[in-house]
Formats: structure tokens, C-alpha cells, sequence
């Protein structure tokens, strides 16, 4: 431990910098870090631990080739990462029309009575204190944001499938998160009096 | 779709858009307009952060998924040894880590953030300072405990952190100075007694502590300089440790 170029000792930031020269050391300690984590939101998302293991090896090659694309001012590692992974998976589940025809059936089906998208959500281990501040919104909040990101629906494709106008889901969305935002912070970092 | 919509327009977007939930018209626009505007860029950068936080997991990578993508790199790949530095915490303590840190983390950034708009000089002492890189792998560390101390109104938030070998990190950088003859204090709260874990000083910035004994939580107080060996102050900013 405390050698200088000992990359377990660095911060995800000079991590991230020491990956720009090309150090795959570097690299194998950000997959220690955060390899679990990518592979379990790809898996969540596209069921099929193959296609999974697929996302997870172009989310690290791809900060392999582009390691300038990460800003640490703007957030963490993880955040980055994960945030990756999810647009690559919803490319490929929207390029997937089979798989999502049958999903939406199953979804219309649930949309008309009490919501069970819960139960295809939760299947996957999903963080506790996330979950609890995701039950914390109000009901149609919770569905928009749940569809969309668990569901990689458009928020068009969620207002059909919630027969809510556009306008509506946009805004369910965009509110939820800041209330999200608010429980998270208040919950995440321990209790404060 | 309307070419050119307007900031209000493409503000209403900026929550689906950060879940994936726009066409890839309607994201190009998005995009071009977060160059340019400052106010949907900040809000963007809060949604993804609850965005990250829903995606985020404790899943183990499968087997052998490193190799394949060491492989897939240039030169020979490196030696990973895969198995954790620290003892391995049960797995909703992990999650529950690992979602606190996002949030945490975008805390920092702001630190960083109001740092380098007083002096480049305090960026670069920061960033260099060997104290600074061992509280930012602490950070990293998902065997961590994080937590804010906070005022009862909120107007004081330090964040800490404290790693499985009882080093802990107090980011202290927004405390407002005290006047002369006064010092902050930092206490640590067991079930049973509350001990002085240091004296910081009038203006304390990064400040590394030992938490000598199982703690709770932590309290914050202005004392009289050199100290207290008991507080009867009132807790500035109190902070309860995840277990
Ligand atoms: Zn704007």
C-alpha cells in the first residue's frame, strides 16, 4: 500500500486520468470498483445475462478509447458509467422490436389494474434506500419513471401505455426526480436532526 | 416535432431525457441546447445523478468477464485480483453505501467547483495534497461509512467519511471561520460516552481523525480555544453513522 503509482490507492478522478495514459491497471481497478454494478443495471434491463456481460465490456471499452468523456466536476465514476449503460441498453432494446412487443402487452395488461410492474422491477436486487425514496413519490410519478427507466420506454411510449397525455408524463418525470433527489439526500447520507 | 423550441420547451425534457426516455431527434436538440444554456445544464446534472442512483446494484460481475475485455484491449492484459481489499459487508448495507456515495460525490463536486473559483492556488493544494487522494480512496471505498453532519437548519453540511480501518475524513472546507479564540471541535457518539476525536481549529478544511471507538454518531461543536475535554456546548452539526 502507499506506493505512488499503486492505482488502488487513487481516486476514481486520477483513476480516470491514469486510463488516458493508457494504463490497463487502471482500467482492471475501475472494473473492480464499479464492473458489479454495470453489469447488474445491463442485466436488469435486458434480462439476458449475455447480452449483459456484452454492455458491461463496451461500457469499459469504451471508457478505455474516450476516458476525456468522464468529468469528475460533473459527478461520480459510477454515475458515469451507469449512465452509459443505460443508453446502451435502451438502444438495444428499442432495436429490439419482438421483445419489446411482447413487454408491452404484459404492460398494458398492467397499466388497467393495480401496477405489477413492481414485481419485474424488483426481481433484480435493487438499492434499498433507492427503493424506498422511489415508494416515497406519488403513485403516477413512481409508474412514469419506472417505465421509463427499468422499461427503457420513450416517455411517449409511456403516456400510451398510461393513456396520460405527453405533457403530463414529461412533467411526472421531471418531478419525480427532483423529489427524488430531495428523499435521497436526506435518507442516503444518514439521519440528520 | 417543431424545430426550435425554447429553453421552457426543452426544460420539460430534461427529466426524460436524463432516464433515456426521448426519440434521438428530440436528444440532439436536448443536447445542442445544454451547450449553450448553464440553468438546464445544472438541472440535467442533478437528474442523472438520481438516474445513476436508480441503476445502481450490488451485483457481482460474472466470471471471467475481465479477461474477455482485458483481451479485447491492445497489449497483454493486466493481473486483476478480483477479490475485495476489505472484509465484505452484508449486501443491503453495500447497496445502501453505494447509493449514499452518488449523492455524496455530487456534494464534492460542488466543493471542488466553489474551490477553484476562489484560488487556483487551493484547487492545486487539494488535488496534490496527499491527505486529499487518501480522503478521495476512503470516498471510493464502498466498505466506507459515510455521512453529513448537519445543522438543525441546514445551513451547515460537512460531509465525512470513515473507512473499515477507522481513519476517518471530515470535509470541512464550508465551515465559516471563527473568530479568534474560538476552535471547532469534533465528538464521537457511542451508546454509552461521547469522546473528542480533534480539535480543528477556527477555519478547519480537510481534516483527518481516528475514530477510536465503535461510534454512532458525530457531533460538531464551538468551543473556547484550545478545547474541551467536555462539551457544554450545543451540537453545531450532528450526524448519525450508518451501521
Ligand atoms: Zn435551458
Amino acid at each position: 500500500m502507499g506506493r505512488r503509482d499503486d492505482v488502488t490507492e487513487l481516486g476514481d478522478a486520477a483513476l480516470v486520468v491514469a486510463i488516458g495514459r493508457y494504463r490497463q491497471d487502471a482500467l482492471a481497478e475501475a472494473y473492480r470498483r464499479h464492473g458489479g454494478a454495470v453489469f447488474g443495471l445491463a442485466r436488469r434491463l435486458l434480462g439476458d445475462p449475455h447480452r449483459a456481460e456484452e454492455v458491461t465490456q463496451e461500457v469499459f471499452l469504451r471508457l478505455w478509447d474516450r476516458p476525456d468523456r468522464y468529468d469528475a466536476e460533473r459527478g461520480s465514476l459510477r454515475s458515469f458509467l451507469l449512465v452509459t449503460c443505460h443508453g446502451r441498453a435502451v438502444d438495444l432494446l428499442r432495436a429490439d422490436g419482438s421483445r419489446r412487443e411482447r413487454e408491452d402487452r404484459t404492460a398494458q395488461q398492467a397499466a388497467g389494474e393495480p401496477y405489477d410492474l413492481e414485481r419485474e422491477v424488483w426481481d433484480m436486487a435493487l438499492a434499498d434506500s433507492v427503493r424506498d425514496a422511489l415508494g416515497e413519490l406519488p403513485e403516477p410519478e413512481r409508474r412514469a419513471i419506472e417505465l421509463a427507466y427499468y422499461g427503457g420506454r420513450t416517455y411517449r411510449e409511456v403516456a400510451e401505455l398510461l393513456d396520460a397525455p405527453e405533457g403530463t408524463v414529461k412533467s411526472r418525470i421531471r418531478s419525480g426526480l427532483r423529489r427524488m433527489r430531495a428523499v435521497l439526500a436526506e435518507s442516503g447520507i444518514g439521519e440528520a436532526r | 416535432m417543431s424545430a426550435g423550441r425554447d429553453h421552457r420547451e426543452l426544460s420539460e425534457l430534461l427529466g426524460a431525457w436524463a432516464l433515456d426516455a426521448v426519440e434521438d431527434a428530440e436528444r440532439a436538440e436536448i443536447e445542442a441546447h445544454l451547450a449553450t444554456c448553464a440553468r438546464c445544464r445544472a438541472e440535467a446534472e442533478e437528474h442523472l445523478a438520481v438516474a445513476a442512483a436508480l441503476g445502481n446494484t450490488a451485483a457481482q460481475p460474472p466470471a471471467g468477464l475481465w479477461e474477455r475485455i482485458a483481451a479485447s484491449l491492445d497489449d497483454t492484459p493486466p493481473p486483476l485480483a478480483l477479490e475485495p481489499r476489505h472484509r465484505r459487508l452484508p449486501r443491503r448495507l453495500v447497496v445502501g453505501l453505494a447509493a449514499a456515495a452518488v449523492v455524496l460525490f455530487a456534494g464534492l463536486g460542488y466543493l471542488l467547483v466553489d474551490q477553484q473559483r476562489q484560488i487556483d492556488r487551493l484547487q492545486a493544494a487539494l488535488l496534490d495534497d496527499a491527505l486529499a487522494r487518501a480522503a478521495s480512496v476512503a470516498l471510493a471505498d464502498p466498505d466506507s461509512r459515510r455521512a453529513v453532519l448537519r445543522s438543525e437548519d441546514g445551513t451547515v453540511q460537512v460531509p465525512v467519511v470513515i473507512d473499515a480501518t477507522g481513519t476517518g475524513y471530515l470535509l470541512a472546507d464550508r465551515l465559516p471561520p471563527l473568530p479568534e479564540g474560538r476552535t471547532y471541535q469534533l465528538w464521537g457518539v457511542s451508546a454509552d460516552t461521547v469522546v473528542s476525536l480533534g480539535v480543528l481549529g477556527p477555519e478547519p478544511r480537510l481534516v483527518a481523525f481516528r475514530a477510536t471507538i465503535a461510534i454512532d454518531a458525530l457531533a460538531l461543536t464551538d468551543e473556547a480555544a484550545p478545547g474541551v475535554a467536555v462539551s457544554e456546548q450545543p451540537p453545531l452539526a450532528v450526524a448519525e453513522l450508518p451501521v
